[in-house]
């Protein structure tokens, strides 16, 4: 069992072997009561103010905690949850087999598209539930051998709003063209033809709004504004030494 | 720096190009001179048109650098003691950034390279603050974290190009600062010698917990509920608030750009990291991406604050590198492109850069 004392914890779960380390947790697998867990653990984070930092890290573990039971409830699939412990920043849920949408995109040259199509629908069923993702990218899905389940649920948030909905579908459709850049296109199309079928009436105007803030974080460039470096208006560099 | 003449005889026997690069998208107005040979840089001349209260007004810009085009250009070569006989190719940013200041850059380079039957080169704008990065720094293959007043993105190289990792989902860094000095009543210029108004301000202050949102999502940062949020405090709060304002504002500003940095890093899995552009100047921004690339493992490197503003060497560089690799454009096509994306630009030189 993990030790409840927050200064033993970090060395209990030091003893159990790294599965990976994401953006912001150390995630590692273990045995909870007989189940195969997986324990994420969110790092402190030495560049935020320690105040923001903790508050950060234990509201994003409960809040993990809550959406990931209601998205279970609601059928959707995701791993189950078993513990949380959020004033450590610490969440045990139910080990997934299997290996990242991500990766497997990057290494299979075929079949990606019913992949993609089911996670467009798995998303679309999440919305339906009255749960926004909040970092729904190939990083963050599952390719089990019974289908993709849906991890991460640390900026997830209880939200019905179309906006949110549009911001989930634009960030899967970015980490396509950042990560799988050649199928990209074809891939999203795949991706919204699964959203679509199973959003309710509300799932065009989601993509129509995707698309408006892909436009949108793009184009900020038309809008740049002020960053003198100088009090002066007018100052002229030398040549300098080169470099390597 | 060599003299004339020696740099002349190996011009001829070695191949040199020498590139002359016009950076005309926003506030500054800068020509440059740029070799394929140490020390590479020859000359880096810069006007800057300085507002006179707070927002920019692109009419005035496009006058201003109308005015002094001229003779930057001519001060820009006679410091690199370079001819235009001598200069091999004409380098331009045709975008993104403002139409009107967009046109005196490119109206000069069509110009000269017109007059002097040079081939012309056009540069993305937002490219070549991460070319000069690159040159700078000396990574080769890193994350980069590109913000200014109008850009706030993570981009990274895959494919023969930069892809866009994460970014602002409304206003950039350098705006949100710039509007929240402005509309707190801050005394332009808003930034000087590489410290902005809202540092400044945040010196007597301290980081107050819960007063402000802190929007990650996914990838991204999303800055505008932010600014809200500061200036609602501020009529609340009063005057006397506002150094706590500026540190928390500053303080989340900052930490969820880190953030994001860092999931780009995670997604991607690059081990170098460098920090772009204008707002790239500044030392607590510098330093928390420090403190996080070294938990993480990460080499990483601010540009020079020199090279962080825009500049006409970051042009020439990359013009330098894009023509070399035979990218060129008609003088009578060379339109201007406002809106010109960065995942939109080939660069076939990655990941070499200037002197290898
Ligand atoms: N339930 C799970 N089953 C199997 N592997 C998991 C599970 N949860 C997380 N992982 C692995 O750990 C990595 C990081 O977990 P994640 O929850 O996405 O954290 P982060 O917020 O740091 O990205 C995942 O990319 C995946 O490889
Ligand atoms: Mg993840």
């Amino acid at each position: 069992m993990v030790p409840l004392d927050p200064g033993r914890v970090r060395a209990y779960l030091e003893s159990l072997p790294l599965l990976g380390k994401g953006a912001e947790a150390e995630v590692r697998v273990g045995d909870y009561a007989g189940v195969r867990a997986v324990f994420k653990y969110r790092l402190p984070k030495r560049y935020r103010h320690p105040l923001l930092d903790s508050r950060l890290r234990s509201t994003r573990t409960r809040r993990e905690a809550r959406l990931l039971d209601r998205a279970y409830s609601a059928g959707v699939r995701v791993p189950m949850l078993l513990a949380v412990y959020p004033s450590l920043g610490l969440l045990v849920v139910e080990y997934v087999e299997g290996v990242l949408l991500r990766e497997w995109l990057m290494v299979q040259r075929s079949g990606w598209r019913p992949l993609v199509r089911e996670a467009g629908s798995l998303l679309a069923r999440l919305h339906r539930a009255g749960i926004v993702h909040g970092d729904s990218t190939t990083s963050n899905y599952i390719v089990a051998r019974d289908g993709l389940y849906l991890i991460d649920f640390g900026l997830s948030e209880a939200s019905h709003s179309i906006e949110e909905r549009a911001v989930d579908v634009h960030l899967f459709r970015r980490s396509l063209e950042s990560a799988h850049a050649s199928i990209a296109e074809r891939a999203f199309q795949e991706f919204l033809g699964g959203y679509l079928s199973a959003a309710g009436e509300w799932g065009e105007r989601v993509v129509r709004r995707a698309e408006e803030i892909r436009l949108m974080g793009r184009y900020v460039a038309a809008r740049r504004s002020v960053w003198a470096d100088h009090g002066g208006g007018v100052d002229s560099c030398e040549a300098r030494p080169g470099h390597g | 720096m060599a003299s004339v003449a020696t740099r002349n005889s190996s011009r001829s026997s070695s191949g040199e190009v020498v590139v002359l690069g016009i950076e005309s998208t926003a506030h500054t107005f800068g020509v440059a001179i740029v070799s394929s040979e140490p020390p590479y840089v020859l000359s880096d001349v810069r006007r800057r048109y300085t507002p006179r209260a707070g927002g920019i007004l692109p009419r005035e810009v496009a006058a201003f650098f109308s005015s002094v085009a001229g003779e930057a250009v001519g001060e820009a070569l006679s410091a690199a003691g370079v001819s235009m006989r001598e200069v091999t190719a004409v380098a331009v940013a045709l975008g993104p950034g403002m139409g009107p200041a967009l046109r005196v850059g490119a109206t000069v380079a069509r110009a000269l390279a017109a007059a002097y039957h040079k081939p012309l080169v056009p540069v993305n704008h937002a490219l070549a603050h991460i070319e000069v990065a690159r040159f700078d720094t000396g990574l080769r293959d890193p994350l980069v974290v590109y913000v200014s007043g109008g850009n706030t993105m993570i981009a990274s190289f895959l494919d023969g190009r930069y892809r866009v990792f994460g970014e602002t989902l409304d206003i950039a860094l350098g705006n949100l600062l710039d509007t929240f000095a402005r509309e707190a009543g801050l005394a332009p210029p808003y930034v000087v010698g590489g410290r902005h108004a809202v540092d400044i301000c945040a010196e007597g202050g301290e980081y107050i917990d819960g007063l402000l949102p802190y929007r990650v999502k996914g990838q991204d940062v999303s800055y505008s509920g932010l600014l809200t949020a500061a200036l609602r405090a501020l009529r609340r709060l009063g005057p006397g608030a506002l150094p706590g304002i500026c540190y928390t504002l500053r303080e989340i500003a900052f930490s969820s750009l880190v953030e994001v940095a860092e999931r780009g890093l995670a997604h991607t899995g690059k081990k170098q990291l460098v920090l772009a552009g204008g707002v790239g100047a500044n030392d607590l921004l510098r330093e928390k991406l420090s403190l996080m690339a070294s938990d993480r493992g990460v080499e990483y490197r601010p540009v020079s604050k020199k090279y962080a503003v825009d500049n006409g060497v970051m042009i020439a560089i990359t013009g330098l590198l894009a023509f070399t690799h035979g990218i060129v454009v008609e003088p009578s096509r060379a339109y201007i492109r406002q809106r010109w994306r960065l995942d939109e630009v080939d660069v076939p030189w990655y990941p070499s850069t200037l002197g290898g």
